[in-house]
């Protein structure tokens, strides 16, 4: 399920239109993810506060989205471009990949909630493609 | 037996109380046939489903995701027995239909997503938690006969 021509075009569409709002969408989609899968939470048990909105994850949730900007602008070809953030996720890190799909899901919800009109089903099938070939790039260096 | 709280009982009826089962069923069935195309083998006989604007303008699509919409209802008037109320139609999606249970986590999502565009900031994460949550029992309880 490789990334088309369209897909690409649609996903910098929708991202020229979003990227404006990103740290709220990384705020967001974060602390949806602490909350309705709070098996995330043990990854962040040095923060002190994970509530909705807090500060570290506000200060995370911008972390987060410069590197889906980051990985906008790599988009032909996002193996290689990732992968420096593949060796941090898959040495430092080490977050179970199965966690990548869980954050892309709350991304997509959150881009539902703030931009309806703009989140057609073109522009989500694109989305979620994007999401899933960076998860897969990040995913590179586990094993 | 699913333990609810209050505040997420009340999130759920109040989610679908409000909600315009037309427009709702027609989007999430729609969303789903347009983000995972596989889903389309179970509606050959569909007619014209070839493109996104396609599938958004079918009235087979749209007829199709009222009825799956109005089959939550079960769940919402019996979210203490969520299994036994599905038990049949759980005997029907897996003897009769044919549909492979993960479809049911794919429609799932586009249901999220469509509620959520339709509740923009109400959506909060509380209110998304009790959603899933919901729709992870009613998944599980439409899974429970196959064998």
């Amino acid at each position: 399920m490789s990334l088309t021509a369209k897909d690409k075009a649609a996903v910098k569409d929708l991202w020229a239109k979003i990227s404006g709002k990103a740290d709220d969408i990384g705020q967001d989609a974060l602390s949806r993810m602490l909350v309705v899968y709070p098996q995330t939470k043990t990854y962040f048990s040095h923060w002190k506060d994970l509530s909705p909105g807090s500060a570290p994850v506000r200060k995370h949730g911008k972390t987060v989205m410069s590197g889906v900007a980051d990985a906008v602008s790599k988009i032909d070809d996002l193996t290689s471009g990732l992968l420096n953030l593949s060796e941090l996720h898959a040495f430092q890190l080490r977050v179970d990949p199965a966690n990548f799909k869980i954050l892309s899901h709350n991304i997509l919800v959150v881009l539902a909630t703030m931009f309806p009109d703009d989140f057609t089903p073109e522009a989500h099938v694109a989305m979620d493609k994007f999401l899933s070939a960076l998860a897969l790039a990040l995913s590179e260096k586990y094993r | 037996m699913v333990e609810w709280t209050e505040f997420e009982r009340t999130t759920i009826q109040d989610i679908f109380s409000k909600m315009n089962y037309d427009v709702v069923g027609q989007q999430s069935l729609a969303r789903c046939l347009v983000v995972y195309p596989w889903t389309q083998r179970y509606f050959g006989n569909f007619g014209n489903l070839y493109n996104a604007a396609a599938i958004m303008g079918n009235p087979m699509v749209a007829a199709h995701g009222r009825v799956v919409l109005h089959g939550l209802d079960k769940a919402v008037k019996n979210m203490d027995n969520i299994k036994a109320a599905y038990a049949e139609l759980s005997v029907l999606h897996s003897e009769k239909l044919h549909v492979d249970p993960d479809n049911f986590r794919l429609l799932g999502d586009c249901l999220t997503v469509v509620v959520a565009a339709q509740l923009g900031a109400a959506f909060t994460p509380e209110v998304q938690a009790a959603f899933q949550k919901f729709l992870a029992v009613v998944i599980s309880s439409l899974q429970r006969q196959y064998h």
